[in-house]
């Protein structure tokens, strides 16, 4: 039932947000930093660098001074590494189209602090087999900068507490001990806003 | 023109035996012990488990039996003494010569039930207590012929353990998917431990044999 809910309403927030006349539209690109956490002593998980780009507008409403919305698509590459023993170092890339609403805050004029939640999907994955869940969905918190210039400097993480890896454990017999899940995304976008209209 | 049709007939069903040949074993690693596949149960053809504390041992079943031993489970069925036995081919890396040596798995379980293939069925949900006299469970490190020339009854002493057989279901085709772990002493009194064993295999009727008394 939420899984049905959440997409339409999204679309109705950022309709919303693109028919308010005091909205920006921004383009967007950068770099992505991105790393599956993994809790295991036999694993070794890195960071490697992809890229994004996307579009989004932001809605400032009068009476709130110091508060900013945004919506958006972003679409991102992001890579990342698995080392174990038995595995050797392994490449790793994937796709996703993910669409977060944030919200700002102005600390100083030149500095916003933000905080959101992006929904989206994965569009292509080198975990292609089904075991592997489609966890694009994810928690957001950053800094933007410079927000009254043309192009404003912007960096922002995301992590979903869910692991994409979702199995059994069992005990040396065969017993089985419980479900635990690995893989838990977490990314840094970094890169520049490109502010059209204002 | 019925060449023709001969060959338009017999092409999807030699396309279709082709292809159905070249099912690769699907190995998704267990995050926590990476040289082991995660239990999964929709017929991935692998297995593991760690022998020894230290070596890992995987599955060796593929698909391509034209460069494998075994491209199924091979199971022999003694209707008259109520016996199954199941084997999983393997192997294990030797760490100081990276030569794969073959060792496999045999399960050795009591069950009056199962007198045909399409009887296994009836063993899905079912867990076997190696401790028990009735089934036991051992590595056979020189992996003899399962069918032809087997070797002497082997009887493990002191043996604790668990075979859960988790899933056993499907049409014509089944799935076989479990976990396991046992430890036991071999004849010269050496103990030999196998934990964490889990496997996911397709079973076919190709493999399932009646014992020869």
């Amino acid at each position: 039932m939420k899984s049905n809910l959440h997409k339409p309403l999204v679309i109705t927030i950022l309709s919303l947000f693109f028919f308010l006349s005091n909205a920006q539209i921004q383009l967007s690109g950068g770099l992505t930093f991105s790393k599956l956490l993994v809790n295991s002593e036999n694993l070794e998980t890195k960071m490697r660098t992809g890229y994004f780009t996307g579009v989004s507008y932001r809605y400032k409403p009068e009476p709130l001074k110091s508060l900013s919305f945004s919506g958006g698509f972003i679409f991102s590459r992001r890579k990342h590494i698995i080392e174990q023993p038995f595995l050797e170092k392994r490449y790793y890339g994937d796709s996703f189209l993910t669409i977060p609403i944030i919200i700002y805050y102005d600390i100083t004029p030149w500095l916003l602090i933000n905080a959101g939640y992006e929904f989206g999907t994965i569009l292509e994955s080198d975990f292609s087999e089904k075991e592997y869940r489609n966890r694009a969905n994810a928690i957001l918190f950053g800094l933007n900068f410079l927000q009254n210039k043309k192009v404003s400097p912007f960096i922002r993480s995301g992590f979903n507490p869910s692991g994409r890896l979702e199995y059994q454990t069992f005990d040396d017999f065969g017993n089985k001990t419980g479900t635990t899940s690995e893989f838990k995304n977490f990314y840094i976008l970094t890169g520049l806003i490109f502010n059209l209209l204002q | 023109m019925k060449t023709l049709q001969k060959i338009i007939y017999i092409y999807p069903v030699l396309l279709l035996l082709l292809t159905s040949s070249c099912r690769e074993p699907i190995f998704i690693f267990d995050p926590g012990l990476p040289g082991l596949p995660i239990y999964t149960q929709r017929g991935n053809d692998v297995g593991g488990a760690i022998f020894n504390e230290t070596q890992i041992w995987n599955s060796k079943l593929s698909a391509n039996g034209l460069f494998q031993y075994y491209d199924y489970i091979p199971i022999i069925c003694d209707t008259v003494d109520n016996k199954l036995k199941i084997k999983l081919p393997g192997y294990i890396i030797n760490s100081s010569t990276s030569n794969y040596n073959e060792v496999d798995i045999i399960f050795e379980i009591t069950n009056s039930r199962v007198k045909s293939f399409e009887d296994l069925l009836l063993l899905d949900q079912t867990e076997f207590d190696l401790a028990s006299a009735e089934h036991k469970a051992y590595v056979d490190i020189d992996a003899h012929d399962f069918y032809y020339g087997r070797e002497e009854d082997f009887q493990p002493i002191n043996q604790i353990g668990k075979l859960h057989i988790r899933k056993l279901s499907g049409i014509n085709r089944f799935i076989l998917a479990g976990t396991f772990g046992f430890e036991y002493e071999d004849s010269v009194n050496v103990k030999h431990t196998v934990h964490q064993g889990r496997f996911d295999y397709n079973l076919s009727d190709v493999g399932f044999r009646y014992e020869e008394n």
